[in-house]
């Protein structure tokens, strides 16, 4: 099992170091480049989910991403101290509707949906879990 | 991010080169808002080459769905061609294949633009 | 003869209370000595002022005798106190003191000079000064090595305690395989130097057959050693109620799912083995898929898919696969971390160099192929320290001959 964590507060430019981390593992891992930017679109969509409903005046929540290896199964753990906030409760966007009656938000839980395996919501005493999963190769 | 626009005959071209995600949505949408200034009546259609565009999360698909209605608000024709297959997974994931044109590339995109001068 | 003795007693402890101590009597006693030094220099100034009124001058004369008074009284108790009471007298500080009263009681000297001889008398206080210092620093000392000597006791129980649920979890390992017709197997679970979580299993289940479990819990430490005694009683529970690898892991994963406070997970590979058949069913949670060595030495892993991890999402699926093994077929099972076992150029030992050993010595008993895997591994990283526990079940099936069964 290759494990790893990153801590960083959770404002919109620690993006970019997220985003460092992620690759970092992936290349300590040895993992195929081509499913990289699925967990990368995922670990975006997650951390600004938190950035936009988790802040409250004067404080911006802790966000912690845990990475877990096992197999050929990478686990996304992407925990946050903010309010509680269920992303997954979001109503789906219509995919069907036309360009009119599209509505604009919504669209970054129903992409993780579909490219990842598995999602599962938990709030654990103050914190918000949100875990993902999804096969991946070596 | 980097945007650039360039205009051919009637049309504008927009292209977009780098990551487009959360942190660059911002400037995006701000270009395309351009793309649709064009005296006096503005552009025939906005064609946008996404070949230099790596990556798109859901804050780049709003931008692009945003300039779609304005495009058609407009009366202007509106596609993206030149798109990376990671792109085009996350296009087709969303739906917006279905309400956005997309053309393979910049080429075959012009060939369907009004691109004769008034 | 009584009374001096308890006279003598009673100057001994006065002078242990007043010169010896360190309590409030002694300090008391000490202050008032020195404010009397001061004053009697202090009164060489006032004695020369001139025009002094009488009662001035007569004051002074009688504040001169109870000094002296005092004086000769603590320089008596001092000698008393002393442990070597010649050494005392002789010391810089005893002659100073015998010199601060001696002139009053010889005539004819000069009252103005034996006040100034008092001015060495204030040498006294530059001792107090380095006395005081010298007990405090001696009093922090102590402290410190009284709080220090608490920590390393506390750290000591920590270690010991540490040490005896270690030597615990590696304990409830099973140490052999159960006795089956046909089978040879051997398990080994080295220890890294923290808690870890490997763990391995014989499962005896219905009509003979024999359940194995190898599993790595993520994390290390107690945490880790927690969730290992949970995930291995959880599996031994669910092994003898579901017959089939691949539910007994779904059922265990949505047990281990839902009470998991630290968020950890495992790896599991299971498998039933039926001895009479040779036929091996299996399931995998996240674990490396084990090694099939045949007779003539070719060896390949597992195939099959598996499911994810154990403990991390409910509703997890596990599928589940069978091999028919043949007679001199030998099964390793492992933990990663003989494949990720290190050495001191930060190279990993590898599955290569794994499935080598296995090709290379796989012949003999399963006992020596642990042994010399186990070896090999220890060789490979050298003076690198063991990160992960380094666990390993190796298991030879012959077949039972027609002969031998009931």
């Amino acid at each position: 099992m290759i494990e790893r964590r990153a801590t960083v507060p959770g404002d919109a430019a620690q993006l970019s170091a997220l985003t460092e981390f992620l690759r970092d593992f992936w290349s300590s891992a040895d993992l195929a480049p081509a499913q990289f930017t699925s967990f990368e679109l995922a670990l975006e969509e997650v951390f600004t989910n938190i950035v936009m409903h988790g802040s409250q005046p004067g404080r911006v929540p802790q966000v912690e991403v845990s990475l877990v290896l096992a197999g050929d199964g990478l686990t996304m753990t992407v925990e946050d101290d903010g309010p509680q906030f269920d992303p997954l409760s979001l109503p789906p966007p219509d995919i069907t509707a036309g360009l009119e009656d599209r509505p604009v938000g919504g669209l970054g839980v129903f992409l993780i949906r579909q490219i990842m395996d598995a999602v599962s919501y938990q709030r654990i005493g103050t914190r918000n879990q949100l875990r993902i999963t999804k096969h991946v190769t070596r | 991010m980097n945007v650039r626009l360039e205009t051919v005959g009637q049309t504008t071209l927009v292209i977009p080169e780098g990551r487009l995600d959360f942190g660059s949505a911002a400037l995006f949408e701000k270009q395309l808002e351009q793309a649709f200034v064009r005296k006096p009546t503005g552009p025939a259609a906005v064609i946008i080459d996404c070949a230099g565009l790596e990556y798109v999360s859901s804050a780049g698909l709003r931008a692009f769905l945003l300039a779609a209605r304005t495009a058609q608000r407009a009366g202007c024709q509106f596609a993206l061609c030149g798109l990376q297959p990671s792109v085009r997974d996350v296009f087709e994931l969303s739906g917006f294949s279905r309400i956005i044109t997309i053309y393979a590339d910049r080429a075959a995109a012009l060939a369907h633009a009004p691109t004769a001068q008034p | 003869m009584a009374p001096l003795h308890s006279v003598n007693a009673a100057v001994h402890a006065l002078a242990a209370l007043l010169i010896q101590g360190r309590g409030r009597y002694a300090r008391t006693f000490e202050n008032v000595v020195l404010a009397l030094i001061i004053f009697s220099v202090a009164s060489i100034g006032i004695d020369s002022i001139a025009g002094l009124p009488l009662w001035a001058t007569r004051a002074l004369a009688i504040a001169e005798v109870v000094i002296v008074a005092v004086f000769s009284f603590e320089y008596l108790l001092r000698i008393i106190a002393a442990p070597r009471k010649l050494a005392f007298i002789f010391s810089f500080e005893g002659i100073v003191d015998l010199l601060a009263i001696a002139p009053f009681f010889v005539a004819r000297v000069d009252t103005r000079w034996v006040r100034a001889l008092r001015l060495l008398r204030l040498l006294r206080l530059l001792k107090l000064q380095t006395h005081m210092l010298e007990t405090t620093v001696a009093e922090r000392t102590a402290e410190l090595a009284a709080k220090n000597a608490l920590l390393e006791e506390a750290q000591a129980q920590i270690k010991a305690e540490l040490s005896v649920a270690r030597e615990l979890q590696i304990a409830i390992l099973p140490a052999t395989f159960p006795a089956r017709p046909g089978c040879d197997s051997a398990a080994r679970m080295i220890p890294a130097t923290t808690m870890g979580g490997d763990f391995y299993d014989f499962i005896e289940l219905q009509n003979g057959q024999v359940g194995l479990v190898m599993a790595d819990v993520s994390g290390k430490g107690v945490p880790a050693a927690f969730f290992m005694a949970v995930a291995r009683t959880t599996l031994r529970e669910l092994a003898s109620h579901y017959s089939d690898p691949g539910t007994c892991l779904a059922r265990a994963n949505e047990l281990l799912f839902r009470q998991n406070p630290m968020d950890l997970f495992v790896t599991v590979f299971y498998c039933i083995l039926d001895p009479t058949s040779g036929v091996v069913r299996y399931a995998n949670g996240g674990h490396n898929p084990p090694l099939l060595r045949r007779p003539d030495g070719s060896v390949e892993a597992l195939n099959g898919a598996g499911g994810l991890v154990l403990g991390a999402m409910p509703g997890v699926e596990y599928p589940e696969h069978s091999v028919r093994l043949l007679a001199g077929d030998r099964l390793v099972m492992y933990t990663d971390g003989v494949t990720e076992a290190f050495n001191t150029s930060d190279e990993a030992y590898g599955t290569e160099r794994l499935v080598a050993e296995i090709r290379a010595h796989g012949d003999g008993a399963a006992s020596d192929l642990v042994e010399r895997i186990c070896r090999s591994v220890a060789t490979f990283a050298g003076a690198a320290p063991q990160s992960d526990d380094i666990t390993l079940i190796v298991l030879t099936w012959k077949r039972v001959e027609a002969a031998t069964l009931p």
